[in-house]
């Protein structure tokens, strides 16, 4: 009689040991965040108190004062936007008409060049790097801000998750606009991007994290101050603000805070998008 | 007839046309920055050269003789490997757990789906700044607190030979948000008939998940290892941003030296060779991978 109240009772001890093992995880993955910016907000002598504590004493915003004082950000913030912005834009577009000629076109060395973006995948960017840069020296490109997108704009990734998208449109959509004799220019406007949005809002999010937070080719390229990206700031308060974590983090909360809105926005389109193209193969 | 066939002629010439169109941009770009550097990058590793002049004297092999018989740079290549060994499988593992625990159908687990992804959308500058302070060698670090809590003695993380490539790996584990994702969606795609058929035969949840979900997944775990090596053997930006290759060179990598000899030192000969070591060594690993790994593997 009293088998469906055990049966309850292990229900409840089962959800109960699910949640404390992804609350352990739950730690690792989102506490170091939350100790960035409690420890934002900390006064120097609270931030090295032993043993410490999770929240501030008194609330501060001198780190803030303190960090915002040391650089000049705002040109580091009119850069990111507009470099991220361009270079996704591109990416996107790219990625776009390629993931359309590979997924719904026929030509000649059509498999040929998509194995070579598949096999490109594999080859480590670091191999790239130095040739790279000799290759923009010559051309005279270093310390201006064309290598920093064009280099960043052909992605095979992108390319061929864009493909699998487009992939899933029917033919018959394809083939009643070429009976209408709708140029392909056309077609990937009013056809490809509107029915592929999903992926390519998708693509754009998960490029917009990667561009954003590029930090090599922004320290090898752009040499001057005022070209700066927020991330070089980033990396430039460190070196001078050497173990003074109270600027440091509110300095690491300022510039992952776009990012972090912007993915708290699309959650649900980004993992689900990954999610499904992510092992089709 | 003949109107119909030219009409068709020139329809499939024009799909050609913008088929070249449309892809030149993405191919000609692989072509131009990926591919021919890598001949070209072959090319300058035969050279000694100056800042200015990267192909001053031909030097043969001399780099790669030199690399090979250098300590440091072999140093490089055995802390990438074993940064490998401890974030291949790490990735792996965790991916597999976390996706199994957000795969249930329990009331929280869009909000830890979530929140377990978000490393990865933050910067590594930034995410090497949390880790420093979380990992801090001082008692009032974080970690500390917690290891000295427990009874544990504190440790110097990044500070200490012995310890600060794994406080690299930790850091590199703190993104395993796309694997976990990967997984996920393999899990998901299990039919569900396959548990409740083995239920009924008795199989306790141990077995099934040793008979069923491991096996199913095989497929995913050889993708999520082979991205994963790849990823590991490019450990490059936390060791530029925290640790300059120390202490001790504990934790200098292939990238990093690359990176270190070419803009540095200007050294573009012996960079290029240890870069095509390492190309050629991922290509290797990467090839025995697709090779060896589903064959052995399969069922």
């Amino acid at each position: 009689m009293h088998q469906p109240g055990v049966y309850l009772l292990r229900r409840r001890l089962n959800y109960l040991l699910w949640f404390l093992i992804c609350l352990l995880f739950l730690i690792f993955f989102v506490g170091p965040f939350v100790w960035m910016i409690t420890t934002s907000f900390k006064e120097p002598a609270d931030i090295v108190r032993f043993p410490p504590r999770f929240l501030p004493e008194r609330w501060v915003t001198a780190n803030y004062v303190t960090m915002w004082n040391e650089l000049n950000w705002v040109p580091m913030f009119v850069n990111s936007f507009w470099i991220t912005g361009v270079s996704v834009y591109l990416l996107v577009m790219v990625s776009a008409l390629g993931g359309f000629a590979f997924a719904k076109l026929r030509w000649p060395l059509r498999t040929f060049c998509f194995l070579l973006i598949v096999a490109g995948l594999i080859v480590p960017t670091e191999v790239d790097l130095i040739p790279r840069f000799l290759m923009m020296t010559s051309w005279g490109l270093t310390g201006t801000y064309v290598p920093v997108i064009l280099l960043i704009i052909g992605q095979g990734f992108q390319t061929f998750m864009i493909r699998q998208f487009i992939g899933t449109i029917p033919d018959d959509y394809f083939d009643a606009a070429k009976v209408d004799g709708m140029g392909y220019v056309r077609m990937f406007v009013k056809i490809v991007l509107p029915l592929a949005k999903a992926g390519v809002i998708t693509m754009a999010i998960y490029s917009t994290f990667m561009v954003w937070n590029q930090y090599v080719y922004p320290l090898i390229y752009l040499t001057k101050p005022h070209q700066f990206t927020l991330q070089l700031g980033l990396g430039l308060l460190q070196q001078r603000l050497v173990g003074q974590f109270g600027p440091l983090m509110a300095a690491a909360t300022m510039i992952s805070l776009p990012t972090l809105i912007i993915y708290l926005l699309f959650q649900r389109r980004l993992t689900s998008g990954i999610a499904m193209t992510g092992v089709k193969g | 007839m003949m109107e119909q066939l030219r009409s068709g002629l020139t329809a499939r010439r024009q799909e050609m046309l913008f088929g070249f169109l449309f892809a030149a941009p993405v191919v000609l770009h692989l072509v131009v920055f990926k591919y021919y550097p890598v001949l070209y990058s072959i090319g300058l590793s035969l050279y000694r050269g100056t800042l200015l002049d990267p192909l001053k004297t031909f030097f043969g092999l001399g780099n790669y003789l030199f690399v090979l018989r250098n300590d440091y740079a072999i140093r490089g290549f055995l802390n990438t490997f074993l940064y490998g060994l401890m974030y291949v499988p790490g990735t792996v593992v965790l991916g597999i757990v976390l996706g199994l625990l957000v795969s249930k159908e329990r009331a929280g687990k869009t909000i830890f789906r979530v929140a377990y992804y978000t490393p990865v959308v933050v910067s590594i500058v930034a995410a090497v700044q949390v880790w420093s302070w979380v990992l801090s060698p001082n008692n009032y670090g974080l970690a500390n607190t917690a290891l000295t809590a427990i009874g544990l003695p504190a440790l110097q993380w990044f500070y200490h030979p012995n310890t600060a490539l794994a406080s690299v790996a930790i850091l590199g584990l703190w993104s395993v948000g796309l694997n976990m994702l990967i997984f996920l969606a393999a899990i998901k795609n299990i039919p569900s008939e396959l548990y409740e058929s083995a239920t009924v035969d008795g199989a306790g949840p141990w077995r099934m998940f040793w008979r069923i979900t491991i096996p199913l997944l095989m497929p995913t775990i050889y993708f999520v290892t082979i991205t994963a090596t790849i990823l590991s053997l490019r450990l490059f930006e936390p060791v530029l941003l925290l640790t300059g290759g120390g202490p001790l060179n504990s934790t200098t990598t292939v990238s990093f030296q690359i990176y270190e000899q070419a803009f540095q030192f200007a050294r573009w000969g012996r960079a290029s060779a240890q870069a095509a070591i390492f190309f050629f060594i991922v290509l290797g690993i990467t090839v025995i991978q697709y090779k060896v790994l589903p064959e052995s593997y399969e069922k």
